[in-house]
């Protein structure tokens, strides 16, 4: 009775070792040993065309994933970069930036960046040694710089050697890094400060205060660069929309948010350069680039972690990370606001980025 | 001899121990139970046993529970910081008692295991479900219950010295001693315990030197107890207790993080003076407590935030033998609360004054049906908490077979971090509330050669109201937006044999846990349906050994199965065995007892993780050596 009862307990456990991993023979890392799918499975060798959502995932949890979303069928492929690469992306993937025929990943929680091609997503060189990088701005074939969270400086890294060649130090927590007309602007999170650098001296050479946590910034096709305050996360002012020269850094137009709790954030331009779009608590806004007040109603109502504009289409993706701990979705709206599509993606979408012919 | 006595001199003034007292190391001893929650009716406990314990002491508290119960276990390295899930709950379900006296930081709604200095515990029972009830409310899960040391109860001196050295830069020390003199008496414990865990594992994060050593993972633990007491008189003694540790801990790095600067600091102090007196048909115990707790984290820029806690606790147990073998039992509890934190709540102090009382009333006779009716109140800040009720019954239709259930209802208040957390705190939370009810069944067997005992549980409790953080706007913010279901089988094996000299035996335990979300946060939540993330649903342990007379080999193995690690069970850990053996032999001289453990763990060297991307380590050795003077 008691071998029997043991034997049953045996077979018990050996049938829940299940392997995760890719189970369908069709996609390109099929795994033969996997008996559990786990979403991993890569189908098209094609990134030339589409949307990318890079996944933070959870802090120190190392779940962090990159999808990417064909427009045309409306298919998705998850986890792509692990399923190429065997290896994670990391902990907090926070942004993508692009350069030629190379992807980087920054990730933040683990204090590098990936280099890919970005033709077949195949990991080039792992540039270590970063605080915790945040955003990352490419000057030219050699030269880049990363803002950071911790470590109050900005990181030089070296194109060509994949290393950090230096650092400029900077007062805290740094957000959005840009480069427009050869110079380069960058968001103090904590200084409530908009930075401009010249990257022939790597010198801070000017600087504006506008607001408690500067957080998004775009340049419109005036060259006007305009940046979205959220006032602080635990409520500290009113939030606010500012319009900057960038030139002498004179605030041109500036508009304060009613509620406290709103938090701005995703600024982001349609392609024509006529709108504006941002979300807040209540849902997806959409502006006039002309108007001189603010909107007061959402043209899609949700709570929504990341945004952006496609380019090419003009439709705006909202993400919705739902309780933070399981995979997120995408929302395909028109530039009205009109759902389109929804698509499921990793954990804690955040960032989206269009790739188009 | 007299290099004996000065060595125990010298000893006692250097105030470094470990170990346990025990009447012999290889074989479990008969407990002292004055000081036990008296447990409900119809529910399952579980009690470490003494051979195990005093095996893994050195390893600690979670690794102990891990071992034998039927909790699950998880920790950010050896030693680090540890949590655990009973029946499918979480840590804050779990209440943590010392004495009697919870013990919970009330500000993160749970007690850190790895905080816990063992040397001055003499004995560790988990009471699943609404065992506890009798004693404490919040132990939805279930309540853990440390003893601490118990006293001679002859006139006499005993001492014990416990050295250990192993892999990693593990090494303690520590000294137990505890004397009576006619009405007097008290114990003296002193501990010291550190380790690098500067094991190497196999970064699979990363695609350059993927073979590494674990880096800034030492920990260092020092622990203190003391007790004295008097017996006043054949009916009253006074105890006054006080049990003291620190833990200063590196904060490893993940496979997928940089290397890390982080520190955490914890001091705690748990002080008790306890008056009891029995009567002739009635007992009475007063307990008057104080718990400190503190907290020091140091980041990655080396500021330190500091949380610190402090609370009054004074619990007042009466117990009446009335006739018909009935037994009616009334309490109460009056804590007073106060927390304050630079981070957390910005430098504000917050209190919480809480109150209980409860009546329960028995029915046990020797033989066949014994029964229990339960009802609890608490009161928190004035504010009246869900009625908690049990009705327990057990059944003994003969003496090798009972059968046994129950039907409870218990709450978990909100943490002070839930309430008062800025921003983002939450006075408007509602408790976490629930039924539960469990059924069980079991056999045993005693004999000269032969002992056997078999129990199995069935377990369900339906939570409401449970909290989840959740960003609103830009501030995450604790909220009742779920409800949990959970379900289950427990069962659980223990038996010797004896063939000529030599016994065998062997414990075996199995739990199934399916503890799923019931009630989503949102329309798009995918978790409904889905197991709650690091529960196991499947958790096998087993211990057998041989003993030929003060010789004993003891095999250790334990299943752990997978786990999610998100919410819609779309990512997982996979399942892991882990082995581990143990000799050991004692030798006695008169008053003297000698013994020596040598154990491998993860016999097999497996590579694990028990936390996404934490790693574990492989084979490592311990060798125990222990002095014991009775």
């Amino acid at each position: 009775m008691r071998i029997t009862f043991i034997i049953c307990f045996l077979a018990f456990f050996l049938g829940s070792c299940k392997e995760q991993g890719c189970t369908d023979s069709d996609a390109l890392n099929f795994d033969s040993n996997a008996s559990n799918e786990d979403g991993s499975c890569v189908y098209s060798q094609s990134y030339a065309e589409g949307v990318f959502v890079l996944n933070e995932g959870n802090f120190n949890s190392g779940n962090a994933s990159l999808s990417f979303y064909n427009k045309v069928d409306k298919a998705v492929a998850t986890k792509i970069f692990s399923g190429i690469n065997g290896i994670p992306i990391g902990d907090i993937a926070q942004s993508i930036t692009t350069h030629n025929d190379v992807m980087y990943l920054v990730v933040n929680n683990s204090g590098k960046i990936w280099k890919l091609e970005a033709d077949n997503l195949t990991v080039v060189a792992e540039i270590t040694g970063l605080p915790s990088p945040r955003y990352m701005a490419i000057v030219n074939s050699v030269k880049a710089y990363v803002t950071n969270f911790q470590g109050n400086e900005i990181s030089i890294v070296n194109l060509e050697t994949d290393m950090v060649s230096g650092s400029i130090p900077v007062n805290g927590w740094t957000e959005e890094i840009k480069c427009h007309d050869g110079l380069v602007y960058f968001l103090g999170m904590k200084s409530n400060t908009l930075y401009k650098l010249n990257p022939n001296s790597d010198a801070v050479i000017d600087s504006v205060y506008l607001g408690v946590e500067p957080y998004s910034m775009e340049f419109d096709p005036q060259g006007n660069l305009w940046v979205l305050t959220t006032g602080g996360y635990d409520e500290q002012e009113l939030p606010r929309l500012f319009r900057v020269n960038p030139i002498t850094l004179e605030i041109e137009f500036e508009t304060t948010f009613t509620s406290i709790s709103a938090y701005p954030s995703n600024l982001a331009l349609s392609p024509s350069g006529e709108h504006l779009y941002y979300t807040e608590e209540s849902g997806l806004y959409r502006m006039e680039l002309s108007a001189t007040q603010l909107p007061t109603s959402p043209i899609y109502e949700g709570q929504f972690y990341g945004m952006n504009v496609d380019p090419f289409s003009g439709e705006v993706y909202v993400t919705d990370a739902i309780d933070y701990n399981q995979k997120g979705l995408v929302y395909r709206l028109s530039e009205t606001g009109s759902e389109l599509d929804v698509f499921q993606v990793g954990v804690i979408p955040k960032t989206l980025y269009f790739k188009g012919l | 001899m007299k290099n004996i006595g000065l060595c125990l001199i010298l000893i006692a003034i250097s105030a470094i121990c470990f170990g346990q007292v025990s009447d012999s190391i290889v074989y479990p001893e008969v407990r002292v139970e004055s000081q036990r929650i008296s447990e409900a009716i119809g529910t399952s406990v579980s009690e470490t046993d003494s051979l195990l314990f005093a095996i893994l002491q050195s390893q600690g508290l979670t690794k102990i529970l891990q071992t034998e119960s039927f909790i699950s276990t998880r920790s950010y390295a050896p030693g680090g910081i540890a949590n655990y899930s009973v029946r499918g709950s979480g840590s804050q379900h779990t209440q943590v008692v010392w004495d009697g006296i919870p013990i919970n930081d009330p500000m993160l709604g749970q007690t850190d295991l790895s905080t816990v200095a063992l040397n001055g515990i003499s004995s560790i029972r988990v009471l699943y479900g609404s065992a506890g009830l009798t004693n404490n409310s919040g132990g939805i899960g279930g309540t853990i219950e440390l003893q601490s040391l118990q006293p001679r109860k002859k006139n006499g001196f005993d001492a014990k010295l416990n050295l250990y050295a192993g892999s990693f830069g593990a090494y303690g020390v520590g000294v137990q001693l505890r004397d009576r003199y006619k009405f007097f008496f008290g114990t003296t414990t002193v501990e010291y315990h550190t380790a690098k865990n500067n094991f190497p594992y196999l970064n699979l994060a990363t695609l350059v030197d993927r073979e590494r050593v674990l880096e800034h993972a030492q920990v260092e633990r020092i622990g203190f107890s003391k007790s004295v007491g008097a017996q006043i008189n054949a009916r009253n003694t006074l105890t006054a207790r006080v049990n003291y540790s620190q833990v200063d801990r590196e904060l490893s790095p993940t496979m997928v993080t940089t290397t890390t600067k982080e520190e955490l600091f914890d001091r705690d102090i748990w002080a008790s003076l306890k008056w009891s007196r029995l009567g002739n048909r009635s007992s009475l115990n007063v307990t008057a407590s104080y718990i400190y707790g503190k907290q020091e984290y140091s980041d990655n820029n080396e500021y330190t935030y500091n949380h610190l806690y402090q609370a009054s606790k004074n619990l007042i147990r009466y117990k009446l033998y009335l006739p018909y073998n009935l037994q009616l039992e009334v309490g109460g509890d009056i804590f007073s609360e106060h927390a304050k934190s630079d981070s957390a709540f910005v430098n504000d102090s917050h209190w919480r004054q809480w109150q209980a009382i409860f009546a329960s009333l028995k029915y046990v006779p020797k033989k066949w049906v014994a029964a229990q009716v339960l009802v609890r109140e608490d009161v928190i800040n004035g504010e009246f908490s869900p009625v908690q009720g049990l009705l327990g019954v057990e059944v003994r239709p003969t003496n090798w077979f009972f059968v046994k259930g129950n039907v409870s209802r218990n709450f978990r208040a909100p943490t002070l971090n839930d309430l008062y957390w800025r921003p983002g705190g939450n006075e408007d939370l509602k408790s976490e509330s629930g039924f539960s009810w469990e059924a069980g069944f079991g056999f045993k067997t005693k004999g000269k050669k032969f002992n056997f005992r078999f129990e199995s549980t069935y377990f369900q409790s339906e939570i409401d109201n449970w909290i989840i953080w959740l960003p609103l706007g830009s501030i995450w913010t604790p909220q009742n937006k779920r409800a949990v279901s959970s379900k289950g089988v427990e069962a659980q094996l223990t038996t010797s044999v004896n063939v000529g000299k030599v016994m065998f035996r062997l414990n075996g335990a199995y739990t199934y846990v399916q503890s799923e979300v019931s009630e989503g946060s949102s329309q798009t939540d995918n978790s409904v349906g889905k197991q709650l993330i690091y529960v196991p649903k499947h958790q096998a342990k087993g211990q057998l050994s041989i003993h030929l007379g003060r010789l004993f080999l003891l095999y250790g193995h334990e299943f752990t199965g997978l786990r999610y690690t998100t919410s819609d069970n779309q990512s997982s850990l996979p399942a892991y065995q882990l082995s581990w053996v143990t000799i050991g032999y004692e030798h006695v001289v008169k008053k003297h007892v000698i013994g020596l453990n040598i154990s491998v763990e993860n016999l097999f060297n497996k590579a694990y993780q028990s936390i996404a991307w934490r790693p574990m380590p492989g084979r490592s050795f311990m060798i125990n050596l222990q002095y014991q003077f009775k």
